[in-house]
């Protein structure tokens, strides 16, 4: 509040007030003719031709290189360990940027140009075969035990006449007897041809980790990356009001996989051409101060190619550790097209801040994806076993008498051609109550049409059509679209108060409720019938196999397109969820933030969120299973004639729902604490501490147990990581001349001018440890069979060490044909913490007040440190435990240097 | 205070600039006392204070609106701005410009609060952030009037500017997506940075203090550190900065901004000999606690 003056005060301060007033009439006189000079005002004269700029002189850009090389870098812990002097890596990446009016003021562009050139190894360590076995040899393979592995000869195979079907099969009540291959070899007269040229291409151990021969084959091999790309923006102010921008980009690049191994067996990734363009126009338009409107179309492709041409060769898989052979999908073409109007209406009316958008979008996927053209065999110990017994069979044994228990493949005519048209509206309005209180409600409605195909080769099993083969529900359909028309609302609220009326204390709240739309998917799920996947089963996995490599895959009964409605039967059948039912999801979080002195911020936040009918993959729901309830068969149930009929729909093996079934449910409970500390010396830290903890049914490495009963899954997520720390911080060193210390103005200011660092910390604890049963004997049952806890054992160990991490003992294998009484992911025993320090120093140097050269050199890692690998999991029966579990084999991590050099004008 | 417009009414007008010796105006901002008997030094030798401008002398505040972003955030600053201009004292004038599409003037120097309303109220914004393409012209215009008049000058930013709306780029975007293993993004605020350094090298050959208040704080790495950027290139100039964390925050930020530039003194220093460029300025005032801008860039 002013202070009131005496009448003698004002005597004296009129003139004083007279002559203030002078002085500033003086300056905004003197404000008017600099700005006309320089040009600031709507009646500034034109430049004259002396002072014309250059386009050198009003551009400013950079041209920037970055090196990394494996000089500089330490030795990766990994490779250390087996043996190992060096990395491969050469990197250089390089690019420029330019930037500035092109006419006037009201034009700008800007061009940005980078390429990458990248030869990078990769290693693995994994399991192959030792010498001997690849012959056919088994006398030294040694189970998790370390005693010798049984092998049967599935040719002996015969009914034991004193098998008593009232007790359970054991080795003194054999249902099947077959007798051990003599000295645990195999004949070279067995040997399957096929899989002995399978073996030609198979590498030889090289390494020797351990357990026994597991870990024994390690490669590093070389991947390379080549990558070019531009981004062109062009920004033009057609009037006071209006404003148009056009961005366009374009990527190209070809990416060269690493190899496991250096045959056409390779089970690596697919080597990949790729290329992507985008471009967005926008219009911008300010019909009043508070009235905005902006248009906006967006394009974009993306194209990849990936295949390796002359490398066919069938997926050979293995259960167990083996690796294997071939790779799934090994010729991909895909391409994703989107094309997007919206509009956005911004609008302030009294104390409303209001906000429309809507937006139109076409999407199309088309694809070209075969999973197994050249067929998909599995093979299991079954075949080699003695039936019913475990520990016995192995599957590689299996895999050289030709043995796949189970085998398909994909026969596919045509690409496929995916639509989607999606309309939305989104709604809100920020509502100032009061000065201390301000709150935004937002409301949402999206219309996605179904996915459809452009020349309707589209299918989907029905499970309300009744089989022709069988009079059962369950038939496969063609063409019209799989799913209905779907509106989804969603709805927000959200709210900033000043609880004190002080602005440095803010409490905000937010909740919310939305759907998740139903994606496009990348693949060419839902199309057999136009496609189709001949598929062969065993009778029983160690009786019979489903077909001997020697034989070749069968063919397609019935030329393509096949479009009755028992196409589909006999294999992994393609389903549609019919009602196009949408993930749901509820948030909630409040938080309290408070401005301390020293520009120090202090937030807590507490959150909690949820989903149900969450989309999940096969693994996480089998509509085909049989109910556990049917264990009670036991050895029965090895016979698939006999499992077929316990199944609710026994036309189809299972149904592959393409992780879009929408039945997961999960629950985060999290809490955080963010510090930042701001400081005008140079110096800008934050720091997070979040405690977290989520639950679901349907997460994990393994699957689920019972699909029918999903309470019984409810357990911590499984990459759910309950504590986690980060720092950030950069630092524009105190020194130089124009800072406070080393102020130097000679020669020495080139030295100690220009000097800062950034870093970052992350410091994560464990995931919970995932553990899984040696061995699982359910006769084809459950899937993903969990381990017993023995009661009274405390799981944990008093030192944790990588030679001991958890107890072992305090688990168990269950019996066979029961249930595991563990959860899906341990509740208290966790993964090894991880830690990770990046740090960068950058040196400037200015050349002048526009033009400067930047050299910095980060170090990822840079205190090399060795973060553990996880633990062995599986836990084996007491009879034949897995000398392994709970013992920690390596540790991965090594500093990376990157150099780079960057010229500013 | 009335003794001060006396003294300033018999006081002798600012030296003509370009001749004599080299002269420097010092922005201050005194927290208690009041700066009588102030003495100088530069680079540590003594220097001549030739005048001492307080609060109760003329001032001209140069107010820049940058506004692209939410209308929300720009009308709770349109009310603060409001507030602030309606407090304006008759020796305090302000003008008004605006930063996009390069610096333009709105509003010719005025003391009529209801003329720096109307332009303020009518300002449309939209479009590209500016600051950082302007305030150097707007530093270099301040800069002029500080030296041709013998009012006090200071520059007020109100801005909601994102790193990521500026027509330049200063955030590296990725261009090849597909390339997995770049890690010369890991840090990406590195060229807002050189950016913001480069800006404080250049403005430290100004005189005239900026303020700015940021009316809308954002959380991502690369605005992070664009704001703390501007809160260096302001305190480098002798004034300050201010972040809004909320819609609350920005009436009060902004009149504190205008307050303390009212209440900011400028001495005027005669510098003494030397070849130094930069240069450390050293005030110190009895009984008067003062905080000033102690690094200039001087052209000699």
């Amino acid at each position: 509040m002013q202070k009131s003056v005496p009448l003698a005060g004002w005597i004296l301060l009129l003139p004083c007030s007279l002559w203030a007033q002078g002085e500033l009439q003086k300056a905004a006189e003197e404000f008017k003719a600099a700005t006309r000079e320089l040009g600031l005002r709507a009646d500034s004269p034109a430049r004259s031709a002396g002072k014309r700029q250059y386009p050198w002189q009003t551009w400013h850009g950079r041209l920037s290189y970055n090196l990394r090389n494996d000089v500089l870098d330490a030795v990766p812990h990994e490779i250390a360990q087996r043996g190992g002097g060096k990395n491969l890596l050469r990197r250089g990446q390089f690019g420029f940027n330019v930037a500035g009016p092109v006419i006037g003021k009201s034009t700008f562009a800007s061009l940005s140009y980078e390429g990458v050139r990248e030869r990078i190894g990769r290693n693995s360590l994994r399991t192959v075969a030792i010498a001997p076995e690849r012959t056919g040899d088994f006398s030294q393979t040694v189970d998790s035990a370390g005693d010798p592995q049984q092998i049967f000869d599935p040719a002996t195979t015969r009914l034991n006449p004193d098998f008593n079907p009232a007790r359970p099969v054991s080795t003194s009540n054999l249902e099947y007897i077959r007798q051990p291959f003599p000295g645990r070899v195999i004949p070279s007269s067995r040997l399957d041809p096929v899989a002995m040229r399978g073996v030609s291409l198979y590498p030889l151990p090289n390494a020797n980790a351990g357990p026994f021969f597991r870990n024994n084959y390690f490669v590093v091999s070389p991947e390379t990356n080549k990558a070019d790309g531009i981004i062109f923006k062009l920004d033009h102010t057609l009037d006071e009001k209006s404003r148009l921008s056009l961005s366009l980009s374009a990527t190209n690049g070809f990416a060269v996989a690493s190899r496991l191994m250096p045959t056409i067996a390779d089970p690596g990734a697919n080597d990949r051409t790729y290329s992507a363009r985008r471009g967005t126009v926008e219009h911008i338009l300010t019909l009043s101060p508070r009235t905005i409107n902006t248009l906006t179309l967006d394009l974009a492709t993306d194209r990849s190619d990936a295949s390796r041409p002359g490398e066919v060769f069938p997926d050979y898989r293995f259960s167990g550790n083996y690796l294997g052979m071939g790779r799934a999908n090994p010729v991909q073409l895909t391409a994703h097209n989107t094309y997007s109007l919206s509009d956005g209406y911004s609008t302030r009316i009294g104390k409303h801040s209001l906000r429309a958008v809507a937006r139109f979008t076409h999407y199309q996927v088309h694809a070209f994806l075969p999973h197994y053209p050249q067929g998909r065999y599995t093979f299991g110990p079954g075949f080699t076993s003695l039936p019913g017994i475990n520990n016995t069979g192995y599957s590689f044994a299996s895999f050289l008498l030709g043995a796949a228990e189970y085998s398909e493949a994909s026969v596919f005519a045509s690409p496929s051609y995916w639509r989607r048209n999606t309309a939305s509206l989104v709604l809100r309005d920020q509502y100032e109550v009061t000065k201390r209180l301000n709150l935004t409600l937002s409301g949402n409605m999206d219309i996605s049409t179904p996915r459809t195909e452009k020349y309707n080769r589209i299918s989907t099993v029905r499970l309300d059509v009744i089989n022709p083969a069988n009079g059962r529900p369950g038939a496969l359909v063609a063409g019209g679209a799989a799913q209905p028309v779907r509106v989804r609302p969603g709805a927000s609220v959200g709210f900033a108060w000043n609880p004190t009326g002080n602005p440095k204390s803010v409490v905000r709240g937010s909740a919310g409720l939305s759907f998740q739309a139903v994606p496009v998917y990348t693949s060419q799920w839902g199309t057999q019938g136009f496609n189709g996947t001949p598929t062969s089963i065993s009778t029983n996995t160690q009786l019979a196999p489903a077909i001997l490599l020697r034989n070749g895959m069968p063919a397609l009964e019935r030329p393509l397109p096949d479009l009755r409605l028992d196409f589909a039967n006999n294999t992994v059948a393609d389903l549609v969820e019919p009602n196009a039912t949408q993930p749901f999801y509820q948030s909630a979080s409040l938080s309290y933030e408070r401005e301390l002195p020293g520009q120090l911020i202090v937030a807590g936040t507490l959150a909690h969120s949820r989903g149900q009918r969450l989309f999940v993959s096969n693994s996480g729901v089998n509509l085909n299973a049989i109910p556990l309830e049917n264990l009670r068969f036991r050895d029965e149930l090895n016979n698939e004639s006999f499992r077929r009929e316990l199944r609710p729909y026994p036309q189809y093996q299972r149904f592959d729902v393409f992780s879009a079934w929408p039945i997961g449910n999960y629950k985060r409970d999290a809490g955080s604490v963010r510090v930042e500390k701001r400081s005008t010396s140079g110096l800008g830290l934050t720091a997070t501490y979040e405690v977290s903890r989520q639950m679901d049914d349907y997460s994990g490495p393994y699957g689920v147990q019972d699909f029918y009963n999903r309470r019984a899954e409810w357990a911590l997520t499984a990459y759910n990581i309950p504590h986690r720390v980060s720092l950030s911080y950069a630092y524009e060193l105190p020194i130089g001349s124009k800072k406070s210390l080393l102020a130097y103005n000679d020669w020495r200011r080139y030295l100690v001018d220009g000097w800062s660092i950034s870093g970052m910390s992350t410091l994560l604890s464990g995931e919970p440890i995932a553990l899984r049963p040696q061995f699982n004997n359910t006769g084809g049952l459950v899937e993903a069979l969990r381990v017993n806890v023995v009661p009274g054992i405390d799981p944990n160990v008093s030192s944790r060490t990588p030679d001991l991490w958890f107890n072992p003992a305090a688990f168990d294998n269950p019996e066979n044909f029961t249930l595991g009484d563990g959860p899906r992911t341990h509740p208290t025993l966790r993964n090894p913490a991880s830690q990770n320090h990046d740090l960068s120093v950058t040196k400037r140097f200015a050349i002048d007040t526009e033009r400067a050269l930047e050299l910095q050199a980060t170090g990822f890692n840079f205190v090399n440190t060795a973060n553990w690998t996880n633990p062995d999991p599986v836990i084996g029966p007491a009879s034949t435990p897995n000398v392994n579990a709970g013992r920690i084999i390596g540790s991965v991590g090594g500093r990376v240097i990157q150099v780079g050099l960057r010229l500013s004008f | 205070m009335t003794r001060r417009h006396l003294l300033a009414l018999f006081a002798p007008p600012p030296p003509p600039e370009g001749s004599g010796p080299l002269r420097l105006r010092v922005p201050a901002l005194v927290s208690k006392g009041e700066p009588a008997n102030i003495e100088a030094t530069v680079d540590g030798k003594p220097a001549k204070v030739e005048l001492l401008k307080g609060p109760q002398d003329d001032l001209l505040i140069l107010l820049v609106l940058d506004f692209s972003g939410d209308i929300s955030y720009i009308e709770a600053a349109r009310t603060g701005l409001e507030a602030a201009v309606k407090e304006l004292p008759a020796n305090a004038w302000a003008t008004v410009l605006r930063a996009q599409d390069g610096l333009r003037v709105l509003q010719d120097p005025t003391g009529q609060a209801e003329e720096l309303i109307s332009t303020i109220n009518t300002y449309t914004g939209g479009g590209k952030a500016g600051l950082l393409d302007t305030v150097e012209d707007a530093a270099k215009l301040a800069d002029r009037l500080l030296v041709k008049t013998a009012t006090r000058v200071a520059l007020l930013y109100c801005t909601d500017g994102s790193i990521y709306n500026y027509r330049e780029d200063y955030t590296n975007p990725v261009i090849n997506s597909s390339d997995s293993r770049d890690l010369s993004r890991r840090f990406p605020d590195q060229l807002v940075r050189e950016k913001t350094q480069k800006m404080i090298s250049s403005l430290l050959q100004r005189e005239a203090p900026i303020w700015i208040v940021h009316i809308h704080y954002r959380v991502d790495a690369i605005n992070e550190a664009y704001q703390r950027g501007l809160q260096q290139m302001a305190e480098a100039t002798g004034g300050e900065a201010a972040i809004c964390r909320g819609m609350a925050d920005i009436p009060s930020a902004i009149s504190n901004a205008m307050l303390r530039i009212r209440e900011h003194w400028s001495v005027f220093l005669e510098l003494p000999p030397g070849k130094s460029r930069n240069i450390v300025v050293g005030l110190n005032a009895p009984e008067c606690d003062m905080t000033y801008r102690q690094r200039f860039s001087v052209k000699r």
